[in-house]
């Protein structure tokens, strides 16, 4: 081993810990909308904040650590993720008083549930077991081998409950709650307090790897002296991707495209079977992008619908399939990707009506990776104070006029008009207020090579997927959810931009996925951490 | 199995979010104070007025003879004298049947009533039976009704039929005039912990002489400052090893912690014998008294163990209505059960029974009958009036044990009324009961005083002074019930005075 470590001292990475790097410029200077970051002499050290476990991971990791006999308890568990662009944002996961207290709820409601099973320790000494069974536990649930002190104190709350009257069983399930509210369990944590740059030890890597790619702890494998040590060489850390993508990598990546898609809750105006149903030709939508040789191509772009009995229904389709739940693959003119999916197009409407605003906001933020300030605190009563109209082109009109509402609007409204052809439930029509729909939409990015305007969400995609701001603003959507922080805060850009922008060249490069997580796991930020500028 | 956030939050777990553990204590408890809780406590067979009542004014702990176990708690302590059920004397009786079955409802009996619930002139009333009931609620039971709660009723009799207590409702269509069904009253205090605690604890059943053990997702909640403990010394060894940036994000748990810890420390008084919250005691019962098995040979055990069920139920907010009546008019056979009281009554001023006659009821009779005022001084009669006011004493002590969130104890925070359905028992007199009532009630009810009503005759209770109905009435404001104008028997306006005022502040 220790030979190999010597083998080692090059690599990117090491085995025992954060290792310091040399310092460079910490930060791009600031860049033109729909235009990449200059990124030359940037650091590629990134600073990555704190965050906790989502809802979705904690309860992934009580099965890993505990068999899928776990009651269900991510309806417990905190969630902050509200008003943030992704669940990950470790701003929003913090523990205050009412976290803690759910986070308790959670960890004793498992610790209840396992309690008749944990009778391992009822017989011989208690202390020397309970003492190895949450070491073990505890190298699972800390993505690393637990610190000495905090094997001990763990085995503490058994002993002292033991002495307390409760069983053995009662009392090491009571040391199970204290490890599932222990920080090193909830925290994902890639700091140190070093001032200078420094770089992820394996173990960190490891979890990095699984949390991203399979929203899970590190598996038996990945706990390995030989997977650890493989993750020193970008060969290696790209070996150990493969097998995590594959692993769990389909199912994440849906996740992401929901929350990128603005479906972290989902609309309710479906009646619950569509919604099933849509459910399910969403996931396969993308599904068929996270195999495909160009994923944003196959996720914008796609004329796919996958209908059952019930969708064919819902869409107006001829029959095909054979039943509720029987998909059938087919085409349509009016399905343009992802973006025009029901259940985008009723999250981003009004009940039965469409709404250029909100439609417009998901592509402006969300799709375009552009930024506006936050509308004014009476931004609604100015909205129903508007004159009355009869469309939304009147209505639009009517807001543009208004120097409060102008500001914004003039970006957001004109994209929206682009799927106004969808209504308020994502399907499809060719007239709207009685008259023909007005689907003229324009980009206005202030001097990109996007801007100009377009009928209907095929031209739309047609003229994105021509342009690599697109893939690059994938690639940046895609780095926020996976290190939960923008690339951007008070000061300006920070060097994850850089790292988004490598990816997203990537992503214009080989198209596929697969070819921006490879280059992922290749870029040197992967390792490399600096400090934040500001919390 | 999926566990929603709303079922955590309700019963089984998110209780600590207070430091407390909110399962455990009053639901319906918030930030103003705890709710009124309400104990009626019954015995048979009035007492020897002369010697029970204290000296009018402010009560000190010299308060009389047969009152003396209570001295001590005076400060928390209402005595009230001067209170008569003059229904019962509405309505025909052999002189224990009305005055059992109106005293606690103030209303006529179902012999007395016409149809309409008017009074039927004494003369064609029928001779009042053993079958006959109430035609109204018992106060109780009307004041729980009025509140949403279901009320635990216990007794010591076998069998459990004491007719005191009536429900709310007409339920048994055969008896004349609306009738009121007889209270359920568990005698057993097994069948009623099985009944009444533990399925709203989430408990399993116990048997006698087995130790009741609160579930381990209780205990669980009782122990989360000491899981925490361990988690925040980790938080503070983990921050010395992140960022700036992170290290105040831990901070922030971290505070969470302390503050839960502090709150926790402040908030649940440790029980210096248990280790264990006095709140937290109180709703994790302990094992019946030792002797329970044997509860037909001994009286004490008996009477510790209903105590026991009923301060559970009330602490633990099971029920915020609690109500507990001795045996009937004939017993308690004291001359069997107490040759010899133990200690713990001893020291309250309890005696082995002397021999006496046949049964309770032959006693206070006396050898001559009596007649109000009378003054017997009767060794079995001060025998037994001491041992019922000693029980009373347990009673309230366990209750003053309890130190409940707003730092009160459950007897401050309740009112007990002790209550019974003669004045001078010699005479079977229903007039000026001796009634006593512990508890501030959350300081809404003036304790060590002595409310001495008979006096007022011609005053404010205008023939004969301050009824039950009064007393009664007042004790709905007292819980929280104002709507009702007048309480029991509406067909006589002389027995309503709009409550006693001395009673509501």
């Amino acid at each position: 081993m220790l030979g190999l470590l010597v083998i080692l001292v090059g690599c990117e990475g090491t085995l025992d810990g954060p290792r310091p790097l040399s310092p460079q410029e910490s930060t791009p200077p600031p860049a033109a909308p729909g235009t990449p970051p200059v990124c030359d002499g940037i650091t590629t050290a990134i600073a990555v904040p704190l965050r906790r476990l989502t809802p979705a991971e904690y309860q992934q990791a009580l099965v890993d650590l505990f068999g899928s006999g776990v009651p269900d308890v991510s309806a417990v568990y905190p969630d902050g993720a509200t008003g943030v662009p992704y669940s990950t944002f470790g701003s929003a996961q913090l523990v205050g008083d009412q976290q803690l207290r759910l986070l308790a709820d959670a960890a004793d409601a498992v610790a209840v549930a396992l309690q008749p099973t944990l009778t391992s320790c009822n017989s011989g000494d208690f202390a020397t077991c309970a003492q190895g069974r949450l070491q073990a536990w505890a190298r699972i649930a800390f993505r690393r081998a637990p610190l000495p002190d905090d094997v001990t104190r763990l085995t503490s709350v058994a002993t002292d409950a033991l002495a307390d009257g409760f069983s053995k069983s009662e009392a090491l399930a009571t040391a199970v709650s204290a490890l599932l509210q222990h920080p090193a369990f909830l925290y994902v944590i890639e700091s140190t307090p070093d001032t200078t740059p420094w770089s992820l030890d394996t173990s960190a890597q490891e979890a990095r790897l699984a949390l991203t790619l399979g929203g899970r702890l590190p598996d038996a494998q990945g706990r390995t002296d030989a997977t650890l040590t493989s993750l020193s060489t970008p060969d290696g850390r790209a070996t150990e991707l493969a097998r995590w993508n594959s692993l769990g990598g389909q199912q994440r990546f849906r996740a992401f495209v929901y929350e990128w898609l603005g479906l972290r809750t989902l609309p309710t105006v479906h009646e619950p079977a569509v919604r099933d149903a849509l459910v399910e030709e969403l996931n396969r939508l993308i599904d068929d992008a996270f195999t495909s040789d160009d994923v944003l191509a196959t996720l914008l772009g796609s004329s796919t619908v996958y209908a059952d009995r019930t969708l064919e229904g819902f869409y107006g389709l001829t029959a095909q399939s054979s039943g509720v739940g029987q998909f059938v693959k087919r085409t349509a003119t009016w399905r343009v990707g992802v973006l025009t999916h029901p259940l985008v197009m009723a999250k981003t409407g009004h009940q039965q009506d469409s709404s250029v605003i909100l439609r417009g906001r998901l592509l402006y933020f969300n799709v375009l990776c552009s930024s506006l300030g936050t509308p004014p605190g009476n931004a609604l009563s100015i909205e129903s104070g508007l004159p009355p109209a009869s469309t939304p082109r009147a209505r639009y009109e009517a807001r543009a006029k208004n120097a409060a509402c102008q500001g914004c609007h003039q970006f957001l409204d004109p994209l929206g008009f682009g799927f106004e052809s969808y209504d308020g439930q994502g399907r499809y029509r060719t007239q709207a207020y009685g008259a023909p729909v007005d689907d003229l939409g324009t980009i206005r990015l202030g001097g990109s090579a996007l801007d100009g305007d377009f009928t209907g969400p095929r031209e739309l995609v047609d003229r994105l997927l021509a342009n690599d701001w697109s893939r690059r603003c994938f690639a940046t959507q895609w780095v926020r959810s996976t290190y939960g922080v923008l690339e951007k805060n008070q000061q300006g850009l920070t060097s994850l931009a850089c790292t988004a922008d490598r990816l997203g060249t990537a992503l214009n490069n080989g198209r596929s996925l697969e070819a921006m997580l490879d280059a992922w796991v290749r870029d040197a930020s992967f390792t490399q951490r600096q400090p934040e500028t500001s919390p | 199995m999926k566990l929603s956030r709303r079922f955590l939050l309700g019963a089984g777990g998110a209780s600590l979010a207070l430091p407390l553990l909110e399962s455990l204590m009053p639901r319906n408890a918030y930030a103003a104070g705890m709710p009124s809780r309400l104990l009626v406590f019954v015995t048979h067979e009035g007492t020897v007025l002369p010697r029970w009542m204290p000296a009018t004014g402010a009560l000190t702990n010299n308060l009389s003879q047969l009152l003396a176990p209570l001295n001590g708690l005076s400060q928390k302590l209402t005595v009230v004298s001067g209170v008569s059920n003059r229904v019962a004397g509405l309505c025909s009786s052999n002189g224990h049947n009305a005055s059992s079955r109106t005293l606690l409802s103030a209303a006529l009996t179902a012999t007395a009533a016409d149809s309409n619930g008017n009074l039927i002139a004494r003369g064609s009333q029928a001779e009042t039976g053993t079958t006959t009931g109430s035609v109204g609620a018992s106060f109780d039971q009307s004041i729980a009704s009025a509140l949403g709660v279901r009320p635990i009723n216990l007794s010591i009799a076998t069998p459990e039929e004491t007719r005191m207590f009536f429900q709310t409702a007409p339920a048994v269509a055969s008896q004349p005039n609306g009738a009121r069904a007889e209270v359920d009253q568990l005698s057993d205090a097994v069948s009623a912990f099985n009944q009444f605690i533990a399925p709203n604890l989430s408990m399993g059943p116990v048997d006698a002489g087995t130790p009741a053990v609160a579930p381990f997702s209780s205990r669980l909640q009782q122990r989360r400052a000491k899981v925490l403990d361990p988690v925040n010394e980790s938080l503070k060894a983990l921050k010395t090893k992140v960022s700036a940036a992170d290290k105040l994000r831990l901070e922030q748990h971290e505070d969470s912690i302390e503050r839960f810890e502090a709150s926790a420390a402040a908030m649940q008084p440790v029980d210096a014998g248990t280790g264990m919250p006095a709140a937290m005691r109180a709703c994790q019962p302990q094992s019946l008294p030792a002797n329970y098995a044997n509860r037909s040979n001994d009286y004490y055990a008996w009477y510790s163990a209903q105590i026991d069920v009923m301060v559970n139920a009330l602490a633990c907010n099971v029920t915020r209505i609690a109500t507990f009546q001795d045996q009937d008019m004939y017993s308690p056979p004291f001359q069997q059960f107490m040759a010899s009281p133990p200690a713990a009554l001893s020291a309250l001023g309890a005696v082995a029974f002397p021999p006496m006659q046949s049964d309770w009821h032959s006693n206070v009779h006396g050898a001559s009958g009596g007649g109000v005022g009378d003054n017997q001084n009767n060794s079995s009669l001060n025998a037994g009036f001491t041992f019922y006011a000693a029980m009373f004493r347990l009673l309230l002590e366990r209750m003053n044990s309890i130190v409940e969130p707003n730092g009160a104890t459950l007897l401050d925070n309740s009112l007990v009324v002790w209550i019974s359905e003669f004045g001078s028992g010699g005479s079977h007199s229903t007039e000026n009961l001796p009634i006593v009532i512990a508890g501030s009630n959350q300081g809404r009810f003036t304790t060590g005083r002595h409310v001495a009503l008979a006096g007022a005759s011609t005053d404010a209770y205008l023939n004969g002074g301050a009824t039950t109905n009064d007393l009664y009435l007042s004790l709905h404001r007292q819980m929280g019930v104002t709507s009702l104008t007048r309480f029991g028997y509406a067909g006589d306006a002389s027995l309503h005075h709009g409550g006693i005022a001395e009673l509501e502040r």
